[in-house]
């Protein structure tokens, strides 16, 4: 009945504005009710009022219009306040289908700090405002994932109480952001298909036999123990030894053709799983999709290309 | 679904809010009932302050019992407005479990019912003002509740400042309203109006000391503008009502004397027009100056040509004329006026009767009789505002034991005399003297201005006057209450303390005019004043349309207050230490070192350290910190506003040295 009532006032009402981010509270889309103590201020004003009349104080009179006309200014300052503001930044963390993915929304004022306390509401889920810098607020909320794929962030609602609590003035947003929620890797996985080249190559050499072949600038991911310490204290900066064994480590090629028996969603399960296992063994690999490759390469980056990739598969 | 917990500011803001509610009731609450509400209140701020532990609930609900019992004892009642005793205790009860934001909001609302409760004991202007805090605070304690959350204690100046903001946003609506909203004519319940208490005027039967108690009271009891020029002093006799029933001691006012006066004779329209706007404790009738002509619209006069005051009227405002040479009952008195205006207690003061025989023996004329008992008065009589108790014979040890008293005293004595002389005689209560408001352009007549004197009928010439303090202390008489205050040694009246009294009292009266005597007919008259203003052949279609402008006018302008500014204000958009080191620029350009908003802090710095070498250290350091702040990313604290004041004291500070300096010799 409510859920009914719900949909027909939405038909009514205007659509809520929807864009990428960042996105401003439009000032014509922002509405506002009393909340319960407001309703409650209102009660106790009219009473205040009566009594006022009642012993026909000015004085008692002048006091109840000021509060009554305080909280009609109160109710403006709030859709002041809302329209405002903008949403500036949407940041999805790393989450797998079935996990609750981390999510964190920053709301700016461009005038100033933000003032008022704010309640976000998405997905039936409400979070309350932190600071977050430079007079901006953010929200950290958990949103479960079901399913791998891109999802839009969709309908947040934007709540305050601001400035006095006696009304409620909220403001529906349709965001366009979109959340990547990766696949869930098979557990336990098989191991990783035997590349093309010989499965020794898989090993790494014992230190002291390895052959240097170059030096690079060190990047993100690069493990600390193939820093060349000394070297590094040379150039003042961090460099990586690579040797030639690393550098001509095969190429593990992980392809929906090696997961062909499976369902596909498990096939992509199977995928996920081996791509994080390569990952961790740190080896170079290429993603062969269908249409597209990815790769080879290896560290965070061909990580999340690769999950990424697997997550947007239709 | 719970609230969040109260923060420590958010409760020190619940309490303030509390005790800035209580306070403006501390001059009628009973004083243990006050003491133990405010210890109570302090106790409970430094409780949660130090321990932050919450109260059982057997403690919190036997804390309230408990106030409510003292409340009950010392104020006896809970109807009426005396029910605001027990609000004060709820909400200081309320304090104790108050932990969380629901707490804070239920109390922030009862107290603008505390806030209420005292304008109904005192409608003047510094009873409103002291009711401002009590607001701003309960507003600022919701305020509190709503701010975005930052790091650290909830900060007050924020909070503090947007009440304000909106209570300065709310005024022009709120005034429309109050000139708009309608009034009821008679009260629901209650009897409206029987609330006003505090310190009464005078009452309607006089005792001896009386108005000594009133002598040391300062507030005003009425104010009177005049059309023309202000009568002298010897004329300003604001005349109450008569009394003429004694039983030797103290003296009454006999029902029949309010029956209404129908037969007045003709008057002319000449005299004084005056009117009075009476301070709503300060008499149970409406003083007028000597003598009125005709009672002022809505009113009667009563036979002895008082204007007494019925329980339901609430009239302080009223415009009379008056005509000191008029004549009241020249050419003979009712029977029955003649028996009261000569009746005496049996037995009671027997020396003043013989004394008062003999004399009539020797002065057959009354108005001869009259002069010479007045003579009498002036021989070793002496006049004090702390007399010695007078026993049952009152008049007799006042004439021949104490010889010392004030207008009660010689009024009551020189009635007593006349009377056992045979002259009909009878006492008037009111009001004497005043002092003139140069701002305000009106007498004003304090309470200390309460005065009592003898009026005696003599056949052919009616009542007359007589006064029997002038003859003691005729500087009572000719100077007034200050006259008064000086011999009282209360309150020497300087330039500065006048000055400011006379603006004080021009803003009082001004407020009750507008707001307190606020009526439903001044409404109307408003909305005529208004009217009058606008082009007058238009229907009435289009001053409504301008009336509504003027409405929508006020309204906008309340709009415009809350409107957010443009992040392209300079100043505005800066983060705090951006605002900061704006504030030292311009605290540098008052110290004489200008600066432009592009030179760069280096540099001005600079230019500053060589013009006071000594402040150097003590202008860079917290500049430099700052400017750390805002681009450096580095998270020092940042310097507050106490850094900046402490700064511009010792820059002004410098700039004096250096000026001595340079004008010291050598």
């Amino acid at each position: 009945m409510a859920a009914t009532l719900r949909a027909r006032l939405a038909r009514w009402l205007p659509r809520p504005p929807a864009g990428p981010l960042p996105l401003a509270l439009p000032r014509r889309r922002i509405y506002i009710l009393p909340s319960r103590f407001g309703l409650v201020y209102g009660a106790a004003l009219f009473f205040l009022l009566l009594g006022a009349l009642n012993y026909n104080n000015n004085a008692a009179i002048l006091l109840a219009l000021m509060l009554g006309a305080t909280a009609m200014a109160s109710a403006v300052s709030a859709v002041n306040f809302l329209s405002g503001l903008k949403v500036t930044v949407f940041e999805a963390g790393e989450a797998w289908a079935g996990q609750a993915q981390a999510c964190r929304l920053e709301v700016g004022h461009p005038g100033g700090p933000v003032r008022g306390a704010l309640e976000l509401r998405h997905a039936g889920r409400r979070s309350i405002d932190r600071p977050a810098g430079a007079g901006a607020v953010a929200f950290e909320w958990a949103w479960p994932a079901e399913r791998r794929g891109a999802r839009r962030l969709g309908r947040i609602r934007l709540a305050t109480g601001y400035p006095l609590g006696l009304f409620t003035a909220w403001c529906v947003l349709d965001v366009d952001d979109v959340a990547v929620v990766y696949p869930a890797p098979e557990s336990p996985a098989p191991p990783l298909p035997a590349s093309a080249a010989d499965a020794g190559g898989l090993a790494r050499p014992a230190r002291g036999e390895e052959d240097w072949h170059a030096l690079r600038e060190f990047q993100r991911g690069d493990s600390p123990r193939d820093i060349a310490w000394k070297v590094s204290a040379r150039h003042d900066r961090l460099l990586v030894a690579e040797t030639r064994s690393e550098r001509e480590a095969p190429v593990l090629r992980l392809s929906t053709a090696q997961v062909a028996g499976l369902a596909r969603e498990h096939g992509i399960a199977r995928l996920a799983a081996w791509v994080l296992a390569a990952h961790g063994q740190d080896r170079p690999y290429a993603l062969e999709l269908p249409g597209q490759t990815l790769g080879p390469g290896r560290g965070p980056g061909q990580r999340r290309l690769a999950l990424t990739a697997l997550a947007l598969l239709p | 679904m719970t609230t969040p917990l109260l923060d420590r500011r958010q409760f020190a803001l619940c309490c303030l809010t509390v005790l800035a509610a209580l306070l403006p009731h501390a001059s009628w609450l009973p004083r243990p009932l006050l003491v133990l509400l405010l210890g109570l209140l302090a106790l409970r701020w430094l409780q949660r302050e130090r321990w932050p532990r919450p109260w059982p609930w057997w403690f919190r609900n036997g804390l309230m019992l408990l106030l409510f019992a003292a409340a009950w004892t010392s104020i006896g009642t809970i109807s009426g407005t005396q029910g605001a005793g027990f609000l004060a205790a709820m909400l200081v009860s309320k304090l104790y479990e108050a932990e969380r934001a629901r707490d804070a909001r239920s109390i922030a609302t009862f107290a603008a019912f505390l806030v209420m409760a005292q304008f109904l004991f005192q409608t003047q202007l510094w009873a409103m003002l002291a009711g401002a805090p009590g607001v701003l605070l309960a507003l600022a304690t919701l305020a509190s509740l709503e701010q975005a959350r930052r790091p650290g204690p909830v900060a007050l100046a924020p909070a503090l400042g947007r009440a304000g903001l909106l209570l300065a946003a709310a005024l022009p609506l709120a005034l429309v309203l109050f000139v708009a909203f309608p009034r009821i004519a008679s009260p629901l319940w209650g009897n409206a109006t029987a609330v006003q208490r505090g310190g009464m005027g005078l009452s309607d039967r006089m005792e001896p000391g009386q108005i000594g108690l009133l002598a040391q009271d300062d507030r005003p009891a009425m104010r009177v503008r005049f059309e023309g020029e202000v009568p002298p002093v010897a004329l300003r006799y604001f005349r109450g009502l008569t009394l003429w029933a004694t039983d030797g001691r103290a003296w009454t006012r006999p029902d029949w004397v309010d029956t209404r006066l129908d037969d007045l004779p003709a008057a002319l329209e000449r005299g004084i027009r005056h009117e009075i706007t009476l301070e709503p404790d300060a008499a149970p009738w409406l003083p007028v100056l000597e003598r009125p002509v005709a009672a002022p619209q809505g009113l009667r006069l009563a036979l002895d040509h008082s204007l007494p005051l019925s329980r339901r009227d609430r009239t302080l405002r009223y415009t009379v004329l008056s005509d000191p040479d008029l004549v009241l009952e020249p050419f003979g008195l009712a029977p029955q006026a003649r028996a009261l205006a000569l009746a005496l207690p049996d037995g009671r003061n027997p020396r003043t009767l013989e004394l008062a025989r003999s004399l009539r023996g020797q002065h057959p004329d009354p108005a001869r009789f009259a002069s010479a008992l007045l003579d009498l008065f002036a021989e070793t009589f002496s006049y004090t505002l702390e007399p010695p108790p007078l026993g049952l014979n009152a008049v007799d040890d006042f004439l021949f034991e104490t010889r010392m008293g004030y207008c009660e005293h010689y009024a009551s004595a020189y009635a007593t005399l006349l009377r056992a002389g045979g002259v009909p005689a009878r006492v008037v209560l009111g009001y004497h003297g005043g002092y003139f408001n140069a701002v305000g352009g009106h007498l004003v007549v304090r309470r200390a201005d309460a005065h009592a004197w003898v009026e005696l009928w003599v056949e052919g010439r009616g009542w007359l006057r007589a006064d029997p303090t002038g003859m003691v202390a005729p500087e009572r008489i000719e100077g007034g209450g200050d006259a008064l205050a000086a011999l009282a040694d209360n309150f020497g009246r300087s330039g500065l303390g006048r000055w400011l009294r006379d603006r004080w009292d021009y803003l009082d009266l001004r407020w009750t005019d507008w707001v307190v005597n606020f009526r439903s007919e001044s409404r109307s008259a408003v909305f005529e004043r208004l009217a009058s203003w606008l082009p007058r052949d238009s229907r009435g279609l289009l001053r409504l349309a301008l009336l509504a402008a003027l409405a929508l006018g006020l309204v906008t302008a309340a709009l415009w207050l809350l409107r957010r500014a443009p992040a392209s204000l300079p100043g505005r958009a800066l983060d705090p230490a951006g605002r900061w080191l704006a504030a030292h620029r311009r605290l540098l350009a008052g110290a004489g070192v200008p600066a432009s908003a592009a030179e760069p802090l280096s540099s001005l710095l600079g230019r500053a350290g060589h013009r006071f070498p000594e402040l150097i250290d003590d202008l860079r350091a917290p500049a430099l910190r700052c400017q750390q702040a805002r681009y450096a990313g580095s998270d020092q604290a940042l310097p507050g506003l106490g850094t900046l004041a402490s700064l511009w004291w010792r820059l002004r500070l410098a700039r004096l040295r250096q000026a001595l300096r340079r004008t010291a010799p050598g």
